[in-house]
């Protein structure tokens, strides 16, 4: 069994640091017994080595937490799944993955925005635009037909008033 | 179980309870443990291969604990990112402490760890709740001996004065 590796055996300072190690008895020989002398003398070094075993002792007097109802079963039957992975709502209820948060919320708002573009630019309508434009070509249309004596022809430069153009 | 090396079932059926205790005490709540949990056991499960039979509880140990630092430093990024609100209901019932007649002291010595800053109070779990020693501290942690027994000590006089502080 491998022997464990003393704290402060490479230093000659003693330090109150040292207590907790000594609680621990992590310390070598020669660090315990300047520990100890000064203990001795030190009153204040005394509370403080009481106060380190006192919460030393508070945190290893608890009980084991268990983990829920139900989610070593679960677990086991499904497996282990990162924190965001899979389905939020077959999670609901139960122990497994529960925040999808593999996601960033910038991504969202990336591609709504992607969205939002391609709807502005397939869906809305634009300006329907056709050149020559309609007061144009009856003009001409009109004065080739007074030009021929067309009869029928020669109406429409009436039907399309010159006064329409832009 | 094979060549002394454990399946990951096994890990969780008979060292489930310790993992959960340890993650627990660092993430100090039920939703946050199980997540930790969780992630602790993709790690394992991927590297069950590369697993040295020994000291079974102090790899767990050293593997949860980076999954929480993991974590700490991922919220610390991106601190707006913290648990949604509605997850608050899918949250399992804890279970019954065991320890009912000293619930209360339980739930008192828990909020005192949990207001420790995480820098010392991995430390503090690791050598108390994991019984882990100070040279695998050490070694988890990627930090030399004596900055664990400073930590440590550190952490354990916080928790002292957190719990007198409670007790008034």
């Amino acid at each position: 069994m491998r022997r464990r590796r003393r704290v402060g055996a490479a230093s000659g300072a003693v330090t109150e640091d040292l207590l907790s190690a000594y609680v621990d008895d992590e310390l070598d020989d020669t660090q315990r017994a300047a520990v100890e002398e000064r203990l001795a003398s030190s009153p204040e070094w005394q509370a403080v080595l009481d106060d380190v075993r006192a919460a030393r002792d508070a945190l290893r007097g608890l009980e084991p937490r268990g983990a829920p109802v139900g989610f070593w079963e679960q677990l086991i039957a499904t497996g282990p799944r990162a924190p965001g992975a899979g389905d939020r709502s077959a999670d609901r209820g139960g122990g497994g993955a529960r925040h999808p948060r593999s996601v960033p919320r910038w991504a969202y708002v990336a591609a709504a925005t992607a969205v939002a573009f391609v709807l502005a630019v397939a869906v809305v309508p634009r300006r329907h635009e056709v050149r020559p434009d309609v007061a144009t070509f009856a003009n001409a249309h009109a004065v080739r037909a007074s030009l021929g004596g067309d009869p029928i022809a020669a109406l429409a430069g009436a039907a399309v008033p010159l006064r329409t153009r832009r | 179980m094979a060549d002394g090396i454990p399946t990951w079932e096994e890990v969780a059926r008979d060292h489930g309870r310790f993992l959960y205790n340890v993650a627990y005490r660092l993430a100090g709540n039920d939703q946050d443990a199980q997540d930790l949990v969780q992630e602790a056991l993709l790690r394992v499960r991927a590297g069950l291969e590369r697993y040295q039979p020994g000291s079974l509880d102090g790899w767990l140990a050293r593997i949860v604990t980076n999954v929480f630092i993991d974590e700490m430093r991922r919220r610390k990024r991106r601190p707006v990112d913290g648990f949604p609100d509605d997850d608050l209901d899918r949250v399992l019932p804890p279970t019954p402490p065991a320890d009912v007649g000293g619930a209360g002291l339980s739930t008192e010595i828990q909020a005192a760890l949990a207001s420790l800053p995480e820098e010392f109070r991995v430390p503090v779990v690791l050598c108390d709740v994991a019984g882990q020693s100070y040279e695998a501290i050490a070694a988890a942690l990627h930090v030399p001996l004596g900055t664990v027994r400073s930590r440590l000590h550190r952490g354990r006089r916080m928790l002292r004065a957190a719990l007198v502080g409670i007790e008034r």
